[in-house]
């Protein structure tokens, strides 16, 4: 089973929190939601979304950003200090770098930008709300360790894998929807692992990283891998990245 | 000395000083060759009048019987013509040199001479030595008169005991008359020395405030000409200063309203999405104009949409973050973005390509403007067999190039020279930000864009990428590892 798949069937059972202090947007966006099977709340502020994510059960909160009063990121920060840890996605029409690291460093699922394409962006809420996991795979268990702790650190949640078989099994069980993968590894290179993924699943993205210059294998893997990173990286970017990848689907128009 | 500028530092002395001293030589060289040539109109005229004079005076001679020409004559035309032509010469071929105005001198002195001699002695003819002394005083060279009062002193002497007729009319003139002559002369030697002297003081002087008036006014024109270029170069950053917070305004202006139309276009896309879902689940289906109207509804708003993204990729500058790009794979990316009906698309750009660290999604950008770009200019005609290819190569130092080619029919040169700019179209619709947030990508990444383009044909813009030679950004929290 896909994502995409999964997108269709779970979508009934998910309840999500709307909030965004613009009107129109708020509604046409409940409207939408509930068309693609969700059970929709919705929540002009910050304050109010609190309130409802005190007293209902969760799925997911989508957010806007920029709202007076406390902020989308103030409302994730605020959620994750009393202990809540429903997966929230941001929305935003313009903003500053440093409220979009901020935002990473709280744990936010992903960020959309407006305008956004809604079927795309169901996908991602879906998605989300699945509570899927980041698997860090490196031949060093240490490295992927450390690496999925930095993650989680930031509210991540996260796996590891040691090998590229290893990966791939874990992969197989659904919950996995990026992968981070090491490029050079003895077995399967990472080249090889994220070829495998993609002919499983298209949905699942791929980031490549890599502490050697490899160019074979990255221009092998460049067409199933979403983006690069250099090790050493700092946790920010990859989480950055993440988010980025995360958010692709809602950006395709 | 008296000086114009009292306050002049001492090489500014000094240039003044060897400028009037040219200046004085110019003067004096010039004063010299006029008075040769009047000399030498002078000595021409004299010679033709000591012999009008000769056949006027002189009087026939008788010997015998036959009537001859008076011997005065002849030694007029002979005589003075050897005292005339060398001086004459010399006036013409070697004018201001100084045997020249001594030769004069002299063959002017021989010439008062000859004419009292072909006077007989007649004592007004005398005063043309005196006249000449004079004359002679326009080289303002007292030298000139040591060699014409020798002759005169000498020649006067010689006559007294050879033949004193020729000289005083008389052949008993007595002693003291040379002295007397001789006297006289010196007495306006004197005069004319000290007038000499003075005159060329004089001269000097002048030639120096001359030169001081040169010098200042060489510097007055050097200051204005600095103050010329001192204004063209302020108004020049004024200028550029005043686009460049027409600019950063701009940037503003577009950072707000990105914001605000953001929101209301999200609106929209969201209803839009919604009626159409809502219509294409009705039965009976409608109108199929409905949902195709929809649609466009749709499309507009991505259109929106872009023009805002360019709007604020163009505003906000963002750093590139850096990692391995392969670019071919950033370019079939491209080419899916990019709307695009007739036009053949190609991505040649080699497997093997080095890999350079790159801001992958600035380099998307930068690639799907490049393209669009050529697929928009692509005229009707030539539609059918358009083609845009993307190639690259290594660069021997290091980098790479990437180009992107069209056959387009190529851009016009008044138009290439100003197509980075920004907001600067030639297309009737449009931002004119594209090539710009391309030209700003590339610079950012320390590379450089530039364009070939041929009418009738097609444009290339090549892209040279360097390798990044800065160390790359030190992570805050390196993750550990043992490799």
């Amino acid at each position: 089973m896909t994502i995409a798949d999964d997108a269709a069937t779970q979508a009934r059972k998910m309840t999500i929190l709307v909030v965004d202090d613009e009107a129109p947007l708020l509604l046409t966006l409940v409207a939408n939601l509930e068309l693609a099977g969700f059970e929709v709340l919705d929540a002009p502020g910050a304050r109010q979304a609190l309130e409802i994510a005190r007293s209902r059960h969760l799925d997911l909160i989508l957010s806007d950003i920029r709202m007076p009063g406390m902020s989308g990121v103030d409302l994730l920060r605020a959620l994750r200090e009393s202990g809540c840890d429903v997966p929230v996605v941001l929305m935003t029409a313009f903003t500053v770098e440093s409220v979009l690291t901020e935002a990473l460093r709280e744990g936010v699922f992903t960020i959309v930008a407006k305008p956004f394409d809604v079927d795309g962006l169901v996908v991602s809420l879906t998605t989300a709300a699945s509570r899927p996991i980041v698997l860090v795979v490196d031949d060093e268990p240490p490295v992927a360790q450390a690496a999925a702790a930095a993650l989680a650190a930031m509210g991540i949640r996260t796996g590891s894998a040691g090998s590229g078989a290893e990966a791939i099994e874990r992969v197989r069980r659904g919950d996995v929807d990026v992968v981070v993968v090491d490029m050079v590894m003895p077995g399967l290179t990472g080249a090889e692992v994220v070829e495998q993924i993609a002919r499983l699943d298209r949905g699942i993205a791929c980031i490549g990283v890599s502490g050697h210059d490899a160019p074979a294998l990255f221009r092998r893997a460049a067409e199933n891998v979403v983006s690069f990173l250099r090790k050493p990286y700092r946790p920010t970017d990859l989480a950055s990245s993440i988010a980025r990848a995360r958010s692709r689907p809602a950006e395709r128009s | 000395m008296t000086s114009i500028a009292p306050s002049q530092s001492p090489e500014l002395e000094e240039a003044v000083a060897q400028r009037a001293a040219v200046l004085f030589g110019e003067h004096q060289t010039s004063l010299h060759r006029r008075t040769d040539r009047l000399f030498a109109y002078l000595l021409l005229g004299e010679w033709a009048f000591a012999i009008v004079l000769a056949l006027v005076l002189s009087p026939h001679a008788w010997d015998g019987k036959v009537r001859t020409i008076h011997v005065h004559v002849p030694i007029a035309v002979l005589l003075g013509g050897v005292l005339t032509m060398l001086p004459v010469f010399l006036a013409f071929t070697r004018p201001g040199m100084p045997s020249t105005r001594y030769i004069i001198a002299v063959s002017q002195m021989l010439w008062s001479g000859l004419l009292i001699h072909l006077t007989g002695g007649r004592i007004e003819t005398h005063f043309h030595v005196f006249g000449s002394l004079a004359f002679l005083s326009f080289y303002r060279d007292w030298r000139v008169l040591v060699p014409a009062t020798l002759v005169v002193v000498v020649d006067h002497l010689v006559r007294q005991v050879v033949w004193p007729e020729s000289a005083y009319g008389t052949t008993t003139p007595g002693a003291w008359r040379v002295l007397e002559h001789g006297a006289w002369v010196l007495f306006e030697d004197a005069f004319l020395v000290v007038a000499c002297l003075s005159s060329r003081a004089e001269m000097r002087a002048s030639a120096e405030r001359q030169a001081q008036v040169e010098t200042l006014s060489h510097l007055e024109e050097a200051k204005s000409a600095a103050l010329d270029s001192a204004l063209r170069e302020l108004r020049s950053s004024q200028t550029a200063q005043i686009r460049a917070e027409r600019l950063a305004a701009l940037g503003k202006l577009a950072a707000s309203m990105g914001h605000e139309l953001r929101n209301p276009l999200a609106a929209v896309r969201n209803a839009n999405a919604y009626v159409l879902k809502r219509l294409q689940a009705a039965r009976p289906a409608p109108d199929s104009k409905v949902t195709q109207f929809l649609d466009v509804i749709d499309k507009e708003v991505g259109v929106c949409a872009k023009i805002i993204s360019d709007l604020l990729d163009f505003a906000r500058e963002k750093e590139p973050t850096r990692a391995p790009c392969p670019l071919r794979a950033v370019v079939d990316d491209a080419f899916s973005v990019v709307p695009n009906d007739a036009v053949v698309l190609e991505n040649a750009v080699p497997e093997d390509l080095p890999i350079l660290d790159l801001d992958r999604d600035q380099m998307r950008q930068v690639f799907v403007n490049l393209v669009q770009n050529a697929v928009e200019a692509m005229p009707a005609d030539r539609r059918a067999s358009g083609r845009v290819v993307v190639s690259g190569r290594a660069r021997p130092a290091g980098g790479c190039i990437v180009e992107v080619r069209d056959n387009a029919g190529g851009i016009p040169a008044d138009v290439a020279a100003r197509i980075f700019e920004p907001l600067f179209t030639t297309k009737a619709k449009g931002t004119g930000l594209g090539l710009a947030v391309v030209a700003s990508m590339v610079e950012r990444h320390g590379g450089n864009i530039y364009l070939d383009s041929r009418l009738g044909e097609g444009t290339c813009f090549a892209i040279e990428l360097p390798v990044d030679t800065l160390p790359p950004q030190q992570p805050q929290q390196v993750l550990e590892q043992t490799t």
